[in-house]
C-alpha cells in the first residue's frame, strides 16, 4: 500500500473515531436504560453501520476505538467498556459483509438491497450486539438469564426504530456524497 | 498552584496521581476490573468501591460531576428490578412468587446484593482511572512504547476530532433555534437529529483532507 494512502487511513480512523466517540457520548447520556454505558434508542448504531458499510476494516476499528473513547467522555470506562464495544463491532460488521459482497447496493436503490438492509442492519445486529452484551452481564452476574428476553427486547426494539428511521435515509442519501468526496480517494 | 486536566477532572500539576505514570495507573484499573468482576465476595468488592470513592472526592472532584453518580443510581436500580422481578434463584425462604412464575428467596438477595457491589467497585475504579489519568499521558505512553508515529497520530487526532464535533452540534443547534425550528414531536426531534447529524459527518469528512495535508507538511511522509 502506498504511503500516501496508509497516511489517509490513519487519519480517516482518527477522525471517524472521533465521531464514533460523540455518538456514544450523546447516547449513553441521552437516553440511558439503567445498564451502565447501555443505552435504548441508540442511535450510534446507525452511524456505526454506515462508516462498517463505507470503510469496512478502518471503519470497524474507529468504532471500537471511538467506544472506548466514549466511554472516557461518557465516565462510563472499565473494564467491560472494552467487552461491550466488540458487541457493536461484531454487529456492524453484519452489514459490512452484506452490502461488500457485490451483491447489494449501499445506496439502497432496488427492493433486495432494501431487504439485505432489513436482514443484516435492523434485524442481525441488532440482535448479535444484544446478545454479545446482555450474554458478558449474564456470565458476569449482573443479569438473570430469565431476564435476557425483556432486556433484549428493549434493546433490539429501540435499535430496529433506529436503523428504520436514521440508518435508511443515512446510507441511501449520504453513501453518495461519501462515494465521491471520501471512497474515490 | 497551576491545575492541569485529566479526562474528567483538574489536578494540582504536583499531584502525587501525576507522578505516578499512566501505565501503572491503568494497569491497577485493569487489574482491579477483572477481579471485581469474577470476584463472589460483597465485602471486599465494597471496600474496594468505599475506597475508591473515597479517593476520587479526596481530589476534589465536585458536586458538577453528579450526573456520573447518578448513572451509577440507574444502575443499581436496573439491576434490582431484574433480579427481584424476573428470577429464579431457589433459596431456603420463599419470600415472593409473581404471577409470571418467577419468585423472590433469601438467596435472591444475595445475588442482587453480589451484582450491586461488583459494579460499585468496578464503576468507581473507572471513574478514579478519569479522574487522576490525562489525554497527555496517554498520548506520551503510547509515545513511550515507541507505537508507530502514525498510531499516535490517529489517537490524537480522535481526541481533537471530539472536540470539534461537540463544537460542530452545538453550533448546528444554535442556527437551529435562531431559525425558530420547532423541536417539539417525535417528527420534529427526528429531522433535528438529521440536520445535526448529517453537518456534522460531512465537515468533519472533509477535514479529512485538510488533516492529511497536515501530516504530509509535518512528517514529509507523503
Amino acid at each position: 500500500m502506498a504511503k500516501g494512502k496508509q497516511a489517509v487511513n490513519f487519519v480517516l480512523i482518527g477522525v471517524l473515531a472521533g465521531i464514533v466517540a460523540v455518538l456514544d457520548y450523546i447516547g449513553v447520556i441521552s437516553f440511558p436504560m439503567g445498564v451502565f454505558s447501555v443505552s435504548a434508542f441508540y442511535i450510534g448504531s446507525a452511524f456505526f453501520m454506515a462508516f462498517a458499510v463505507w470503510f469496512r476494516g478502518k471503519g470497524l476499528l474507529a468504532i471500537y476505538l471511538g467506544l472506548l473513547i466514549g466511554a472516557i467522555l461518557a465516565g462510563t470506562f472499565t473494564v467491560f467498556a472494552f467487552v461491550l464495544a466488540l458487541g457493536n463491532v461484531i454487529g456492524s460488521a453484519i452489514p459490512m459483509l452484506f452490502f461488500n459482497s457485490g451483491k447489494f447496493n449501499m445506496e439502497l436503490k432496488r427492493g433486495r438491497d432494501y431487504l439485505a438492509y432489513i436482514v443484516s442492519a435492523t434485524i442481525l445486529q441488532q440482535v448479535i450486539s444484544a446478545a454479545w452484551t446482555l450474554t458478558g452481564f449474564y456470565i458476569v452476574g449482573f443479569m438473570p438469564a430469565e431476564a435476557a428476553l425483556a432486556a433484549a427486547t428493549g434493546w433490539i426494539g429501540g435499535g430496529v426504530i433506529v436503523s428504520l428511521i436514521i440508518g435508511i435515509p443515512l446510507l441511501k442519501f449520504t453513501s453518495p456524497v461519501v462515494k465521491r468526496t471520501i471512497l474515490t480517494r | 498552584m497551576q491545575k492541569l486536566p485529566t479526562f474528567a477532572h483538574y489536578l494540582n500539576n504536583n499531584s502525587v496521581y501525576f507522578k505516578m505514570g499512566f501505565v501503572f495507573k491503568f494497569s491497577l484499573f485493569i487489574l482491579v476490573g477483572i477481579i471485581s468482576l469474577f470476584l463472589q465476595n460483597v465485602a471486599v468488592n465494597l471496600g474496594l468501591a468505599v475506597f475508591f470513592f473515597i479517593l476520587i472526592f479526596v481530589t476534589g472532584f465536585g458536586r458538577e460531576n453528579r450526573k456520573i453518580i447518578y448513572l451509577i443510581g440507574y444502575s443499581i436500580i436496573f439491576f434490582s428490578f431484574f433480579w427481584v422481578v424476573l428470577s429464579r434463584v431457589p433459596g431456603d425462604v420463599t419470600y415472593l412468587v409473581w404471577p409470571w412464575k418467577t419468585f423472590v428467596s433469601d438467596r435472591t438477595f444475595d445475588l442482587l446484593a453480589i451484582a450491586i457491589c461488583k459494579w460499585l467497585s468496578i464503576a468507581s475504579a473507572g471513574i478514579l482511572f478519569l479522574v487522576v489519568s490525562s489525554e497527555n499521558e496517554l498520548i506520551n505512553s503510547l509515545e513511550y512504547f515507541n507505537l508507530p508515529e502514525k498510531a499516535i497520530y490517529t489517537a490524537t487526532i480522535a481526541f481533537n476530532t471530539v472536540g470539534f464535533t461537540l463544537k460542530d452540534i452545538s453550533v448546528v443547534e444554535n442556527a437551529l433555534t435562531a431559525r425558530s425550528y420547532s423541536n417539539r414531536g417525535i417528527s420534529g426531534k427526528i429531522k433535528k437529529i438529521y440536520f445535526i447529524g448529517g453537518v456534522v459527518l460531512l465537515n468533519n469528512l472533509k477535514k479529512i483532507g485538510t488533516l492529511y495535508q497536515s501530516y504530509v507538511l509535518r512528517s514529509g511522509d507523503d
